[in-house]
């Protein structure tokens, strides 16, 4: 399922939800799309509760812009982590790394 | 979601057992008997995940079918699996050229085709 | 043999199915070859066939088969690559090995199991086939062979290897884990190939202690090609398995990727070599290699203390570099590659597409068809006697597109005969060397059409035919060179529409058939009187006559078994006829006449008080006035000859008065002839057959029926029967 990118303005924060599969087929808009928002809002939060499914070339989109997000002082905020999402950043053991809570559902836990 | 495997080879009883194996494991299966059927096959499908093509077959052969299909936007990035056997080393080269980076040495057991797609995809 | 459950039956017999066709391709190729000389496309069909199968049988764990067809193979490598020749021998020894993969397949399929003979059999063709190949023979299959076994055992069993060397020896590192050290190619992602997937799959085989997401090599967001892959990782993996196993995990992407596998317990310089080639700083990999868990900080402070001491400038090269080294490398290859491909493709045969439907389903739509038939007729008389302009008008329309669909039912039961016809190249050539004849076959008619079931029964009667031709028809090489013919004699096989029927011809060139010879034997046999005039025709049908042999000697090829009486009940069988003739000298032709289809029959239509019966168009000979000066007795005279006569109103007991004019209608079954008389005469109509209900299954002389344009049931008449009824009845009397 084709990614798709919503986003709602909250005031100086950006609100943005990332549905269907975050993927390779996605990496290369998201990155243009995430590139340009960065420049442009001081307090970004990316809601992953519709990500069907994460490839490499999704998480690595995240991981680059978490980075992109430290360098320019933005806060990147990770919410609603979906099932494929939180198996994902488990399997590279990176929840830490985006310091984001995540919410296990008991489905995810078990 | 269960994922989508095209499985194209003009060997009717091996796309049989491969797609018993892979609907066993939870993959949903699509058969095609040669590169147009696949083409066709693909064109009508919501989405596929991971393309399993034999080398050699009538119509369309597998070389050619997987070049065809990189040239689509919506799966240049899709998984391939090209069927050789160990003979046909050329041909691996050839597949690999093309796009199909992952392979199958025929005989192959059933076991082994699902170790190769759970390299590449989960069900 | 093999335990399977339903789909995995089912498939076997795909498989079988499937297999047998591509068998019946190969020799139909190597036959022609063997005639016309090699072509690449041919060789081409032939190796694929028996690739196809093998690949195929290693799918269902026929270990035997795969053995078999693989050294099959190498020879049809050989060949298909111009190494080796495709002689005579050669192809003699391919067919047999067609026939050998066949006998497996046989042996599967019946659960029978290899006895002495075939296996026999089995150790001289793999001993001929190791002969016949080229220059490096029984040294190179050794290798080959293996990993066409090795699958069986592998995918179920991992192999006994050794255990990661377990020695606290002093120098290795105190964990009992693997370590996995993966930098994937920037190409990763435009393979199709996952990280993330590699990584769930090597979860199957054992389990991640400690993993390391690696970033360093990505750049930033504004700098990154979003499909290109900076990924690497490292990882404790505690798992039984052995390296191959784990290596194979990542065969896919090895190439083009840098992976590291070291066993556990490997001494500390195996890590200092692993973090010495790894791209990342030397301390920041090293602490990386702590935090996963595969190192110990004293340990790493061990290590970089040992490179200090020793280290003589960088061996460190980019991944990137390594890259375009691998892909400075692998143009040339690929380059010829392609070229070689465009070669092949102008090559490729198109072969049609085909759907498999089973014969039952088949049937059970032709018969649901029948039914429809019958209720349309009901419909449209319904709708004739409600007067009712537009509903007749509807019905009419209806019952057309019923007919058209009857058409297009029966149609679909129906084959090309080219499908029965080739079988008979093989007969022919083994035949033929086995009489020690030289005798070519040619086929003509290809493209026409029949019932599929009647396709099955008319193969043995034409088998027989085609190889009593051979024996008896074609002379040796001297006789026909004394005669001045060409020393190749010819046998022919065609096939054509006819009249509403089908037509197969079998003829040779031969000496025809001695017709002094054959009255001769019938005599001496007593099947007619010398005194008797026959014409030729009814002197050569006298060779169908139960137990009737002209062969001076038995021979091995048409003596045994079935005799041409057989043959004759065979075709008969299914409402053909056969017909012979000959010329002296010149050879003779076997002509057989198939109806269409057996659920079609020509009618002949007639009436008998009000109902009215149908007679297969087929018996029947000619219609005549009945002579009604004679009265009602048994017989009338035709053409000087005593014509016994049926009263179908008293075979059927009939309480109906005498019709007021009569006809006879003469029919013929074999040698018998008879006439029928009948009420009036309707005419042709071709009908659907109707099998009887139980009700009428046991009426002699009616064997199916029809169902009317006005929807009334006529019963078929079943002339055999009603013969055969008569001949009895007039014993008694």
């Amino acid at each position: 399922m084709a990614m798709e990118i919503q986003q709602e303005r909250q005031g100086a924060n950006l609100q943005i939800r990332l549905s269907g599969d975050l993927d390779i087929y996605a990496a290369a808009p998201l990155r243009t799309h995430l590139l340009t928002v960065l420049q442009q809002h001081h307090e970004i939060e990316l809601v992953l509760d519709e990500v069907a499914e994460v490839d490499g070339a999704g998480l690595q989109i995240l991981l680059a812009t978490k980075a992109e997000a430290m360098r320019l002082g933005v806060i990147l905020r990770l919410t609603g982590h979906s099932a494929a999402m939180v198996r994902a950043l488990q399997l590279c053991r990176l929840t830490a790394y985006f310091g984001d809570p995540v919410i296990l559902t008991r489905e995810m836990a078990g | 979601m269960a994922k989508t495997v095209l499985v194209v080879d003009d060997s009717a009883s091996l796309r049989q057992v491969v797609s018993i194996a892979l609907k066993g494991a939870g993959y949903e299966v699509i058969e095609a008997c040669d590169g147009v059927d696949g083409l066709a096959k693909l064109g009508a499908a919501a989405k596929v995940h991971l393309i399993i093509s034999d080398v050699n077959m009538p119509n369309m052969d597998g070389i050619t079918f997987v070049k065809e299909v990189k040239q689509k936007p919506e799966y240049k990035f899709t998984p391939v699996i090209m069927l050789t056997t160990e003979a046909e080393e050329e041909k691996k080269l050839q597949g690999q050229a093309a796009g199909a980076k992952a392979w199958v040495i025929k005989p192959f057991q059933p076991q082994q085709m699902l170790a190769a797609v759970g390299k590449l995809i989960l069900p | 043999m093999i335990d399977l459950d339903p789909q995995m039956a089912a498939a076997l017999q795909t498989f079988f199915e499937e297999s047998r066709e591509l068998l019946q391709d190969m020799e139909n190729a190597l036959l022609f070859m063997e005639n016309a000389g090699a072509d690449s496309e041919r060789i081409n069909a032939v190796f694929r066939a028996a690739h196809t199968i093998k690949g195929s049988a290693g799918l269902f764990g026929l270990e035997e088969v795969v053995r078999f067809t693989h050294r099959l193979e190498n020879l049809l490598d050989q060949i298909r690559s111009g190494v080796t020749d495709l002689t005579p021998v050669r192809i003699t020894l391919l067919l047999s090995c067609g026939d050998h993969i066949a006998g497996y397949l046989d042996r599967i399929a019946t659960d029978s199991s290899l006895d002495q003979v075939f296996l026999a059999e089995d150790l001289r063709l793999l001993g001929d086939l190791a002969a016949q190949l080229g220059s490096s023979p029984v040294a190179s299959i050794a290798p080959a062979i293996a990993p066409a076994l090795a699958p069986t055992t592998l995918a179920l069993t991992v192999p006994p290897s050794p255990e990661p060397e377990f020695s606290n020896s002093p120098g290795s590192v105190q964990t009992g884990n693997w370590h996995i050290s993966l930098r994937f190619g920037l190409d990763t992602f435009r393979d199709g190939m996952d990280p993330l997937s590699f990584l769930r799959y090597l979860e199957q085989i054992g389990e991640i202690i400690g993993i390391v997401t690696l970033t360093d090599s990505l750049p930033a967001l504004s700098q990154m090609d979003a499909e290109s892959c900076y990924l690497g990782f490292e990882i404790s993996f505690r798992s039984s398995a052995d390296k191959a196993k784990i290596a194979d995990v990542f065969d896919f992407v090895q190439e083009s990727s840098t992976i590291h596998i070291l066993p556990a317990h490997s001494q500390i310089t195996a890590y200092l070599q692993l973090i010495q080639q790894l791209p990342e700083a030397d301390q920041h990999l090293g602490e990386i290699l702590v935090s996963v868990g595969s190192l110990t900080e004293e340990e790493l402070q061990k290590a970089l203390t040992l490179q200090d001491a020793g280290n003589q400038g960088g061996q460190h090269q980019p991944l990137g570099e390594i890259l375009v080294a691998q892909k400075m490398v692998q143009e040339p290859v690929v380059q010829g590659a392609l070229e070689k491909q465009q070669q092949q493709r102008e090559h490729q045969v198109v072969e049609r597409q085909m759907l498999r439907v089973r014969a039952a389903d088949l049937d059970q739509l032709v018969n649901l068809v029948g039914e429809l038939v019958i209720a349309s007729a009901a419909n449209s008389l319904y709708a004739a006697q409600s007067n009712a302009e537009e509903r007749v008008e509807s019905a009419a329309q209806v019952a057309r597109l019923v007919e058209d669909i009857r058409d297009g039912a029966l149609h679909l039961r129906m084959i090309d005969v080219a499908e029965v016809f080739q079988r008979f190249p093989r007969v022919v050539r083994d035949t033929a060397r086995t009489l020690g004849k030289d005798i070519r076959l040619e086929i003509s008619g290809e493209g026409t059409e029949l019932d599929k079931s009647m396709a099955e029964k008319i193969t043995d009667p034409l088998m027989h035919l085609v190889r009593n031709a051979m024996d008896h028809g074609i002379e040796s090489a001297e006789r026909r060179h004394a005669l001045g013919k060409p020393a190749q004699g010819c046998i022919s096989l065609h096939a054509c529409h006819d009249a509403g029927g089908i037509i197969i011809e079998v003829r040779d060139d031969g000496g025809g058939l001695n017709r002094e010879k054959i009255l001769g034997k019938a005599i001496e046999k007593g099947l007619v009187t010398p005194e008797q005039q026959l014409s030729d025709q009814e002197i050569y049908a006298l060779i169908f006559a139960p137990g009737f042999s002209t062969a001076d000697q038995v021979s091995d090829i048409s003596g045994r078994g079935v005799g041409m009486d057989v043959v004759r009940q065979n075709i008969e069988a299914i409402r053909g006829s056969i017909e012979i003739h000959s010329t002296p000298g010149a050879g003779s032709t076997m002509r057989i006449r198939l109806p269409l289809t057996l659920s079609i029959i020509d009618g002949f239509l007639v009436k008998l008080a009000t109902d009215t019966f149908v007679i297969p168009a087929e018996s029947v000979e000619e219609c005549l006035e009945y002579p009604e000066q004679q009265g009602t007795v048994g017989y009338m005279v035709l053409r000087d000859q005593a014509l016994p006569l049926l009263h179908l109103t008293g075979v059927f007991r009939f309480d109906a008065q005498p019709e007021k004019r009569r006809n006879v209608i003469v029919v013929r079954h074999g040698q018998d002839r008879v006439g029928m008389v009948v009420g009036a005469i309707l005419g042709n109509q071709q009908t659907v057959i109707k099998p009887l209900g139980k009700l009428f299954d046991q009426v002699p002389g009616i064997s199916a029926a029809t169902i009317l344009g006005n929807g009334d049931v006529a019963p078929i008449l079943d002339i055999p029967a009603l013969i055969h009824h008569h001949a009895s009845a007039k014993h008694i009397h």
